[in-house]
C-alpha cells in the first residue's frame, strides 16, 4: 500500500504520542496532588504579585517553608502545597500579594461574628491557595486553585484600606480561602490597616504553626477559626488537616487577647460523633475558652462531599445542650434561618439579650459590655 | 485459528449461544452502565468512561481468544456460559459492598477511582464476555454467501437487542438492575446446560446449575435485595426505600428524625427546606403583581406550594417527569391539593409546548445541568416556549448554582451561556445571589428591593427578607458577577448544550483533571488497530467509532427533543442491534471484489450520516412525538445495518482463509472504535460542535474509511505481526 507508513515510524509516532500525552496527564495530575508540584518552567520570574515569603530556610533540596505543619521542602522551580508560595533560585516567594480574587462586603455576622461590633460590614478579600484539602469546600474554586488560574483584581495593602474606608467596613475580614496561606498580603494589609484604625479579622482553618501565627495575632482584632472535629484521624482524613495544630492556633490566639469565635460544621456520619463534641467542648472549657462563642453549623452536600443529606436541625440543636451541659457560655445554630439559637442569652440570667434575625440585629440589650438585665459583663467586643 | 466442522448441530448450539452471550451481555452493560455512575458519580463523562472500560475490555477477550485457543472448545463452552450467567450478581453486590471501602463514605470520587474501580469489576465478565464471542462464531459453517463470523454478528445482535427489549423496555421500572441480573443469570444457567449433550455437561453440573438458578430467582423475588445490598450507599441513614425508576434510582431515607430524598444517590429533595423554598418562590412572585399562578418545573412540591400560596396564588401546576417523585416529596399531600397544586407527570418541555394555559410565573426547580438530561431544561428553546406561556410581566427563575464567593472559569462560561439563552427571549435578566445563584429573567422591569417588594405583598418569611438579604450588597455581589460573564460564549441550546460540556468542564476541574485527560484509557487503542491488518482493522475501527458517535448524536438529540431518554435508552440500542443483525444476516456475495464494495458501503454510510442534520430538524419542527420517535428509530436501524455490513464484508474477506482470517483482531478493533466513538462523541464533539457538526464530523470519518478501502484494498497491505 503505498500511502502507507512504514511499521517503525508509526511505532515511534505511537509512542511518541503516548509519551506526550501520558506527560501532560501526569502534569495535571499532580494540581490535585497533596505534594509539593511543579510550578512549570519559569526560567523568567515576572510576577508582579510576589513577596519573600516570611518564615523559611535552606534545606538540601532548596527551601522548607515553616509557615504551616505541611512544612513543604520545595526544590526550585516547585509550589508549596498551599498553591501559592513558589521557590525560585532558592528564595520563597508568596504570589499571592496584591492580587485577590474575590473582593465583597459582608455583614460580619455572616462569618460568622456574634460578639464582634455586631451590625457592622467587614470588607471580605481572598487570594486563592489553600494548605488543606477539604472534601466538602465551599469555595473549592478559590482554595484548590493558585493565583496563576484565577482571574483576580490587582488591590494592593494600601489600596485595600482605601477602598474599606469608602465603603464605610468598620473591619476588614481576611476569608472565603484560607489567609494564612496568603499570609504576607494578610500581614502587611492588617498591619496597615491598624494605623487607620480599622481593625482585622481572620476567618480561618487554624493551621497554622505558632511563631507566624503569634506575629500575625499581633496586628488581629478577631477570629473564627474552623475546629473541625475533635479526631485527629477523621481531621485528616475530611481535610488532611491537623487537630493538634488547630488546638494550639486556639490557645494562642485566647492567650495574646485576640477576641476568638469557634466554628464547628457538623457533618452526618463524618464530625456528627456527639461523645467526640463532648469531649472537644470539655477541653475548650479546660483551656479556659468557655466564653468563645461556639458556632454549630448546618452542612449542606457540597463539592466532593456531596453524597450526604444535611444535617438534622435535631443534631445541631443537641450538640449546642452539650457544649452547654460542658460549660460552654454561648452556643450558636448556624445556617437554619429563623432558628432561636441565633440569639444571644446572657450566661448569667438566661434572657435574650441580643435577638438576631439573619445578619441583622431586631434588638440588643448590652450596655456598656453587660446585659441590661442582671448586669453581667457580656464577654465580646461591642463597641 | 481453524473452525472445528461438527455438524449442523454444533452450528445450531453456536448460533444460540451466540444469542445468550448477546443477550447477557447487554443486558448487564445497560445495568451495569446506570449502577457504576450511579454508586460513584452520576455524569455522561463517567457513563462514557465506563463504556469505553467495557469495550476495552470486551476487545482485549476477543485478542486473548487468539492467543489462547482451548484445546476442546466444545467441552468448555457450556461452563463458560454458565460463569456468564454467575458473574453478573455477583459483581453488582461487589460494586455495592466495596463502596466505601474505594472511596470515602458520601463522596463522590474522581475519575481515576472510577475507571480504576470499572477495569478491575468489570474484567472477568467483559473479558469472558469477549472471548466467548469468536470461539462461539467458529462453530458457524462457512456457507458459500456468508461468512460464519458475519452471522455470528448477526446472532449475537439479535440476543442483545432481544435482551434490552425484554428487560429495559417491557419489565422496566418493574424490577430492579439486580433483579434483572439474577433472572439473566437464571436463563443463562439453565438454557446453557441443557444446550449441550451430557458427555460434555454431566448430571451434577446440571443439578448445580438448576439449584443456582433457583437460588438466584429465590434471591431476586424473596428478599429485598436491592434494600440490603445498597445500605452502605447511604451511611448512617435508614433505608426507607428504593426505587429503581427509569430516571434513576430512588432512594428514601431517615437521618435523626429527618427524611431525605436521592436520585442516584444525589441529594434530590429535603422536604424541610423553608430557606431554598422562598429562595426558589420568592425571588420571582415579588417580581410579579398579584400572581395568580404558576407553573413549577422539578420537585420539593409542598415547600413550594406553601411559599407560594403566600402571594395568593390560586394554582400551582407541578411538572415532574418521574412519576415515582411526587409520592415521596408531597408527604401532606391533602394541605398542598386543597392549595390549589396540581400534579402533572409528564416531560417538561413537552408540557409547556402542548399545554396552552398561560402563567404568571414559571419556577425551574431543578439541579445545575449536569447532565444532557437536565440540559434541556436550561435551553434556549425551553426558555423561549415559556416565554410563549407566559402572561404580560411573567417571570422565569432559574436556579444555576450554588452561592459561592468566586466563580471558576467554567462555571463563569456556564452561567453565561445559561443567561445567553435567557437573554434571546426576555428582555431582562437579573441576577440574584442568595443561597443558590438565581436567574430571574422577565420582560417587565426586575428590582433587587426584593423585600420591600414582599413586605407590600405582605408575604412573611424566615429566610428571603431585609435580615438576610440587602439589596444595596446583593446588587454589589450580582454586578460582580454579571462583569465576570463571557459575552462570547454561545446560549446554552438544544443542539449545542454549551452549558452541559460547561459544567462537565468544572466537574473535572474539582476534581483536579482536565476535560481530556480520560482520552489516556484510550492510548492502547491504537496498539489493537496497527499490529496486524492495519487496513481492515482501522476500516472496522472507523465504523465502531462513526457508529457509536452517530448512535450517541442521536441519543442526545433524542434527549433534547422527547427528552424521555432514560424510559425509552434501551429501545434506541435494541433498534441499533437490530440494525447490526439485519446489516449481518444479508448475503455477502464474494464474486465482487471486497475493497470497491466496502468503499461504497462507506460512502452510503457517509452520505446517510451527512443527510442525518436534515432528519434532526424535521424532528424539532414536528409535532407528533409518535413520528419523530419513529425516524430517530429508523436513523439508529439504518446505522446499525451500514455498520454490520462493513464488518460483514471485513471479515468475509478474512475468515476461513489460513493465515490471515483474524475475526477476533477486526472484532476488537470494532469494539475498540465504539468505545473511543462513545466517550469521545458523549465528552467532547457533542457537547463541543453540538449535533450537527458531529453528523458532519462522522460523515467525514466514513468517507476517509471509504477512500482508505478503496485506495488500499484490503488484502497484502497492512503490516502483518
Ligand atoms: S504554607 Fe504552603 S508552602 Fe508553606 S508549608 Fe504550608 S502548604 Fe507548604
Ligand atoms: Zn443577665
Amino acid at each position: 500500500m503505498s500511502g502507507h507508513l512504514p511499521a517503525m515510524n508509526k511505532r515511534e509516532f505511537l509512542r511518541f504520542c503516548a509519551a506526550g500525552v501520558g506527560y501532560a496527564f501526569l502534569r495535571d495530575m499532580t494540581k490535585a496532588s497533596p505534594f509539593p508540584v511543579n510550578a512549570g518552567s519559569r526560567e523568567e520570574f515576572d510576577w508582579k504579585w510576589k513577596k519573600e515569603a516570611l518564615f523559611y530556610r535552606k534545606s538540601a533540596r532548596g527551601v522548607k517553608c515553616l509557615k504551616c505543619p505541611n512544612f513543604c521542602d520545595l526544590a526550585d522551580g516547585e509550589t508549596g502545597k498551599c498553591r501559592n508560595r513558589e521557590n525560585h533560585g532558592g528564595t520563597l516567594y508568596s504570589i499571592a500579594y496584591g492580587n485577590p480574587c474575590a473582593v465583597h462586603v459582608d455583614p460580619i455576622e455572616k462569618k460568622p461574628l456574634f460578639h464582634f461590633l455586631p451590625a457592622t460590614r467587614a470588607f471580605s478579600i481572598a487570594a486563592a491557595g489553600c494548605n488543606l484539602r477539604c472534601l466538602n469546600c465551599q469555595n473549592w474554586q478559590i482554595s484548590q486553585f493558585s493565583p496563576r488560574e484565577t482571574r483576580n483584581e490587582e488591590l494592593f495593602p494600601d489600596d485595600v484600606v482605601r477602598e474599606a474606608r469608602q465603603e464605610k467596613c468598620a473591619s476588614i475580614a481576611y476569608t472565603y480561602s484560607e489567609p494564612t496561606s496568603f499570609y504576607e498580603y494578610t500581614l502587611d494589609t492588617a498591619v496597615a490597616a491598624r494605623r487607620k484604625g480599622i481593625r482585622n479579622i481572620l476567618k480561618s482553618n487554624g493551621t497554622i504553626n505558632e511563631e507566624p501565627l503569634r506575629r500575625l495575632a499581633s496586628v488581629l482584632d478577631a477570629a473564627n477559626i474552623d475546629l473541625k472535629t475533635f479526631d485527629a484521624a477523621v481531621y485528616k482524613k475530611l481535610s488532611e488537616g491537623f487537630l493538634s495544630t488547630v488546638l494550639r492556633t486556639l490557645e494562642v490566639l485566647k492567650s495574646v487577647g485576640v477576641w476568638l469565635e469557634i466554628t464547628y460544621l457538623v457533618i452526618p456520619t463524618w464530625t456528627d460523633d456527639f461523645e467526640k463534641i463532648r469531649s472537644m467542648c470539655s477541653w475548650l472549657v479546660a483551656k479556659g475558652l468557655a466564653d468563645c462563642p461556639l458556632h454549630f453549623t448546618r452542612f449542606m452536600p457540597l463539592y466532593k462531599l456531596n453524597r450526604l443529606p444535611p444535617t438534622p436541625v435535631g443534631s445541631l440543636e443537641r450538640a449546642r445542650k452539650i457544649a452547654f451541659e460542658a460549660g460552654v457560655r454561648y452556643v450558636y445554630v448556624g445556617n437554619v434561618p429563623g432558628h432561636e439559637a441565633e440569639n444571644t442569652y446572657c450566661h448569667a440570667c438566661g434572657k435574650k439579650i441580643v435577638e438576631r434575625r439573619g445578619f441583622t440585629i431586631v434588638s440588643m440589650r448590652i450596655e456598656k459590655g453587660k446585659c441590661a438585665f442582671c448586669s453581667a459583663p457580656i464577654p465580646g467586643v461591642w463597641s | 485459528m481453524q473452525p472445528p466442522r461438527e455438524g449442523e448441530r454444533s452450528g445450531g448450539r453456536g448460533s444460540t449461544a451466540l444469542v445468550l452471550l448477546g443477550f447477557s451481555t447487554l443486558v448487564t452493560q445497560t445495568v451495569f452502565l446506570r449502577e457504576i455512575p450511579a454508586v460513584y458519580t452520576s455524569n455522561e463523562l463517567t457513563i462514557g468512561c465506563t463504556l469505553a472500560v467495557w469495550m476495552t475490555l470486551t476487545g482485549a477477550g476477543s485478542a486473548l481468544e487468539r492467543k489462547a485457543h482451548p484445546r476442546n472448545p466444545h467441552r468448555c463452552i457450556p461452563f463458560l456460559l454458565l460463569a456468564l450467567g454467575v458473574l453478573p450478581p455477583l459483581l453488582l453486590a461487589v460494586l455495592f459492598t466495596t463502596r466505601n471501602v474505594i472511596a470515602a463514605p458520601g463522596t463522590s470520587p474522581g475519575l481515576l477511582t472510577i475507571l480504576l474501580t470499572a477495569g478491575v469489576l468489570l474484567a472477568p465478565f467483559c473479558l469472558l464476555a469477549g472471548y466467548l464471542f469468536p470461539l462461539l462464531a467458529s462453530f458457524l459453517n462457512e456457507s458459500k454467501r456468508t461468512s460464519g463470523a458475519g452471522r455470528a454478528y448477526a446472532w449475537e445482535s439479535a440476543g442483545g437487542a432481544a435482551g434490552v427489549a425484554i428487560f429495559t423496555v417491557f419489565l422496566a421500572g418493574v424490577i430492579s438492575g439486580y433483579q434483572i441480573l439474577l433472572l439473566t443469570g437464571c436463563v443463562l444457567l439453565t438454557v446453557s446446560v441443557f444446550l449441550y449433550p451430557r458427555d460434555v455437561v454431566p448430571l451434577w453440573a446440571r443439578v448445580i446449575a438448576i439449584i443456582a438458578g433457583t437460588a438466584f430467582l429465590f434471591v431476586a423475588f424473596c428478599i429485598d435485595i436491592d434494600r440490603f445490598l445498597r445500605r452502605p450507599l447511604f451511611p448512617g441513614q435508614e433505608l426507607v426505600l428504593v426505587r429503581d425508576t427509569p430516571y434513576g434510582v430512588l432512594a428514601s431515607t431517615i437521618f435523626s428524625g429527618q427524611r431525605a430524598l436521592f436520585v442516584d444517590g444525589l441529594l434530590y429533595a429535603v422536604p424541610d427546606d423553608p430557606a431554598g423554598d422562598e429562595e426558589t418562590v420568592h425571588y420571582a412572585l415579588a417580581q410579579v403583581r398579584r400572581p395568580r399562578e404558576v407553573l413549577v418545573v422539578g420537585s420539593n412540591l409542598p415547600g413550594v406550594v406553601r411559599e407560594a400560596v403566600k402571594h395568593g396564588v390560586r394554582r400551582v401546576d407541578c411538572v415532574e417527569i418521574n412519576p415515582a417523585i411526587p409520592p415521596l416529596t408531597v408527604v401532606d399531600g391533602k394541605g398542598v391539593f386543597s392549595q390549589g397544586m396540581h400534579i402533572h407527570i409528564a416531560d417538561p418541555r413537552r408540557f409547556v409546548r402542548e399545554n396552552a394555559h398561560r402563567y404568571d410565573a414559571v419556577l425551574v426547580n431543578l439541579p445545575e445541568p449536569t447532565t444532557a438530561a437536565l440540559n434541556r431544561m436550561f435551553t434556549r428553546e425551553f426558555f423561549s416556549d415559556i416565554h410563549g406561556r407566559l402572561r404580560d410581566g411573567g417571570v422565569l427563575s432559574v436556579p444555576v448554582l450554588d452561592g459561592v464567593d468566586y466563580l471558576g472559569e467554567d462555571t463563569r462560561a456556564y452561567v453565561s451561556s445559561v443567561a445567553a439563552a435567557l437573554r434571546a427571549s426576555f428582555r431582562n435578566v437579573l441576577i440574584v445571589p442568595g443561597n443558590r445563584i438565581f436567574l430571574i429573567a422577565s420582560d417587565a422591569e426586575l428590582h433587587y428591593e426584593i423585600p420591600a417588594l414582599l413586605e407590600e405583598a405582605g408575604v412573611e418569611t424566615v429566610f428571603v427578607n431585609r435580615a438576610y438579604f440587602d439589596p444595596a450588597l446583593a446588587r454589589e455581589r450580582a454586578d460582580d458577577i454579571a462583569s465576570s460573564l463571557r459575552r462570547e460564549e454561545p446560549p446554552n441550546a438544544d443542539f449545542r448544550p454549551t452549558a452541559y460540556y460547561r459544567t462537565l468542564r468544572a466537574w473535572m476541574s474539582s476534581i483536579g483533571l482536565p476535560l481530556w485527560a480520560p482520552l489516556v484509557v484510550f492510548l492502547p487503542l491504537p496498539a489493537i488497530l496497527f499490529r496486524r491488518n492495519a487496513v481492515p482493522r482501522i476500516c472496522m475501527g472507523a465504523a465502531g467509532f462513526a457508529g457509536a458517535v452517530f448512535q450517541v448524536t442521536v441519543i442526545l438529540t433524542f434527549q433534547a427533543i422527547l427528552g424521555s431518554l432514560h424510559r425509552d435508552l434501551g429501545v434506541l440500542f435494541a433498534a441499533f442491534m437490530v440494525g447490526l443483525a439485519v446489516g449481518a444476516a444479508l448475503r455477502t456475495s464474494v464474486a465482487r471484489k471486497t475493497g470497491p464494495r466496502l468503499a461504497a458501503t462507506f460512502a452510503t454510510g457517509a452520505v446517510f450520516v451527512a443527510a442525518a442534520p436534515w432528519v434532526f430538524e424535521a424532528i424539532r419542527s414536528g409535532t407528533q412525538p409518535a413520528v419523530s420517535f419513529a425516524l430517530i428509530l429508523m436513523l439508529s436501524v439504518v446505522m446499525g445495518v451500514i455498520v454490520a455490513r462493513i464488518f460483514a464484508l471485513i471479515v468475509r474477506e478474512f475468515s476461513g482463509a489460513g493465515e490471515t482470517e483474524d475475526v477476533s483482531g477486526i472484532y476488537a478493533a470494532d469494539l475498540a472504535g465504539a468505545a473511543t466513538g462513545a466517550f469521545i462523541g458523549t465528552v467532547y464533539i457533542v457537547p463541543l460542535l453540538g449535533m450537527m457538526s458531529a453528523c458532519y464530523v462522522t460523515s467525514g470519518v466514513l468517507a476517509a474509511a471509504g477512500v482508505l478501502a478503496l485506495a488500499c484494498g484490503l488484502r497484502g497491505t497492512g503490516t502483518r505481526g
